[in-house]
């Protein structure tokens, strides 16, 4: 900082000339910075337009933003990048199941202690599929993050791709459940069209018999659960809506690579229906077990990025 | 102000004392040295690159990891039970993010907080809960015997919960559920009976529905700013048993030293119901109770510390597994969060 300092006169002492022109010297190689200014010196009007949070220079992709993706249910962990005790995941990339819309923003040329700001926000919608139907059932859980792709590039991020150096950011991770569900269609009070089936003898509960029954009957007509539209749909009770919004800051750490791409990884999954599964049944024959595992949904995701420099 | 003239302006033939040339020097000297302002500068635009970084902003981040599975509550911030306020240190000495920074002169904060959690247990307080949350009669037509639902279950009743699961032996209903391969006993359609049928249980899963779920217990956070709070996110309950929350908010600062702090509290809430006098009270229509007074809140949503988590066997009048664990209490556990901290001076 180029504070200045002149040389003091004595009083009573002749002034040499060579102290009087030394002391100007400080003034005529002047470079001023902020320190030489008072605080809140400037007026808005001397102040660059668009100066602050606007640097775009290292961005090259700000923003990613789709509809709607759907993310297919899983039945193992193999496809998991958030599993909280790795710090990396080697495995593969895939828009239904862990990387939806390939979605990524990407920096390049960063170097240390350049800082950014990362922001996420999508809604998620999670099918009540009755997993909670038989005694041991569980519903899945849907896992959600940030995850950050070192040295890759929009190329390097396609369908099946894969990097060990895949880092999730855990402190971004959010799950969501919905604990309850309701029951996979089937008149568990028996219904006209089974006991008709099976022992035309059982009485049944069903709305055939009683309209105030319906509460019992979930089958949603004659034909029962196959064809029943609400199956696994807006029909159950305990279909989840989650809203997931985070924000990160990014700073370019010594020796870290130049490029840098982010994006949102998932997993949806760790699901028990409590029950063998069981692929004779449904309509007159009762209830499927819950196996139709509905793909949760992921829509109107935006991921963006901003430089914080100024 | 910057605009400045030499103190000493010598007359012609004075001789020139060194003080009032030190005087004159100063008056440069001091306003080069940190008093310079706009009216010292020409009428030029500056550039951009004239501003160094960090110049109008600055941004801190403080983050929470579970060190483990998330099924594993002391891996997270444990959610207190011995409060139902605000906490920012568990009982393991775990810290709530936090941000502590000084800023150089008056600005404003732009605060971004993420939180995720989890649930686990049953969310019963004792056996008596388990008689009325869990246990699942026989609906009819169909007949069965008593089954007790939740053995070793970290998910609270609520919704459907199924009576038809691993029981041990076919044909012997107990309390760990009523075996798939089960014939259904159903009375016939003349009223006889119940006699059993070909139908078998797990085509037909029999259970309960449970309307008023084990839902009552909840979470809230905040952010604050030096004691001020930022952002609050009221209750957010157990019925999702794992969630998140995004807080977002914006608050003047001070120079000097500043800090942000996040927390949480959990509670167990219910309300609590008052009646109006005497058992022939009269209710709203101004008819008198014929059983009982009209009952009314006294207060809503009150917030209780959350129970303590215990695994209890319970022994059941299910006449075969009638032994049940459960996972009395119910936990809950930060798991990931994330704080970031704009700074814009003003």
């Amino acid at each position: 900082m180029p504070y200045i300092k002149v040389p003091e006169f004595q009083s009573n002492e002749i002034i040499d000339p060579d102290q009087f022109n030394d002391a100007f010297l400080p003034f005529t190689n002047m470079n001023l910075d902020g320190e030489n200014f008072m605080d809140q010196s400037l007026g808005p009007d001397q102040i660059p337009a668009n100066i602050s949070l606007t640097d775009t220079s290292n961005i090259t992709r700000t923003v990613n933003s789709f509809g709607s993706q759907s993310i297919n249910m899983q039945t193992d962990f193999t496809f998991d990048p958030l599993q909280s005790t790795s710090s990396s995941y080697s495995g593969i990339r895939k828009s239904k199941v862990n990387h939806p819309g390939l979605n990524h923003i990407k920096l390049t040329g960063l170097e240390a202690g350049e800082k950014f700001i990362i922001r996420v926000s999508c809604a998620i919608d999670i099918q009540d599929g009755g997993w909670r139907t038989y005694y041991h059932g569980i519903p899945p859980y849907f896992k959600i993050g940030l995850v950050q792709f070192p040295g890759e590039s929009s190329a390097d991020l396609t369908e099946g791709s894969s990097s060990a150096l895949t880092k999730p950011l855990h402190s971004t991770v959010a799950h969501y459940r919905v604990a309850f569900t309701g029951k996979v269609p089937s008149a568990s009070s028996i219904s006209q069209e089974a006991s008709l089936e099976h022992d035309p003898n059982t009485k049944y509960l069903d709305q055939n018999y009683n309209s105030d029954y319906s509460y019992r009957d979930n089958r949603f007509g004659e034909d029962g659960e196959d064809y029943d539209p609400r199956t696994n749909k807006s029909g159950m009770p305990f279909s989840g809506y989650h809203s997931y919004t985070t924000a990160y800051l990014h700073e370019q750490g010594v020796g870290d690579n130049s490029t840098q791409a982010f994006g949102v990884m998932c997993w949806f999954g760790g699901q028990s229906r409590g029950m063998e599964s069981d692929g004779d049944s449904g309509g007159i024959d009762g209830c499927r077990s819950p196996s139709k595992d509905e793909p949760a949904i992921i829509r109107d995701f935006k991921l963006f990025v901003y430089q914080v420099k100024k | 102000m910057s605009l400045k003239f030499p103190n000493v302006r010598p007359d012609r033939g004075e001789i020139i004392e060194p003080d009032d040339l030190n005087q004159n020097l100063k008056q440069f000297v001091d306003e080069i040295n940190g008093n310079l302002t706009h009216d010292n500068l020409s009428d030029f635009d500056l550039e951009q690159s004239m501003f160094k970084d960090e110049t109008f902003s600055e941004v801190y981040q403080s983050s929470l990891e579970a060190t483990g599975d998330w099924d594993v509550m002391s891996s997270g911030f444990i959610v207190s039970k011995d409060s139902a306020g605000y906490t920012r240190v568990d009982s393991n000495d775990k810290s709530m993010p936090l941000v502590n920074f000084i800023a150089e002169r008056d600005g404003y904060i732009i605060v971004d907080f993420t939180a995720s959690f989890v649930w686990r247990g049953s969310g019963l307080l004792n056996e008596e809960e388990f008689e009325v949350y869990h246990k699942i009669e026989k609906h009819y037509p169909v007949d069965h015997k008593k089954i007790y639902w939740g053995n070793k279950s970290m998910l609270p009743a609520g919704g459907w919960i199924g009576s038809v699961g691993a029981g041990t032996v076919p044909d012997s209903p107990g309390g760990l559920g009523y075996h798939p391969r089960d014939k259904l006993s159903v009375e016939a359609s003349d009223g006889s009976g119940p006699f059993t049928t070909s139908l078998k249980a797990r085509d037909f899963p029999q259970g309960r529905w449970l309307v008023d779920g084990l839902d009552r217990f909840a979470v809230k956070f905040r952010v604050v700013s030096n004691g001020n709070e930022i952002c609050e996110s009221g209750w957010v309950y157990n019925g999702v048993d794992r969630n998140s929350v995004f807080l977002t908010g914006v608050i003047p600062v001070r120079a000097g030293r500043n800090e942000i702090r996040t927390e949480v509290a959990g509670a167990m809430l219910q309300s609590i119901y008052g009646t109006s006098s005497g058992i022939r009270a009269k209710d709203s229509d101004g008819d008198k109770g014929q059983f009982f007074p009209k009952s009314l809140y006294s207060s809503r949503d009150v917030a209780m510390p959350l129970p303590k988590s215990e695994a209890k066997t319970f022994s059941t009048d299910a006449s075969q597994d009638p032994d049940v664990t459960i996972n009395l209490g119910i936990d809950c556990a930060v798991q990931a969060s994330n704080l970031v901290v704009q700074y814009r001076k003003a």
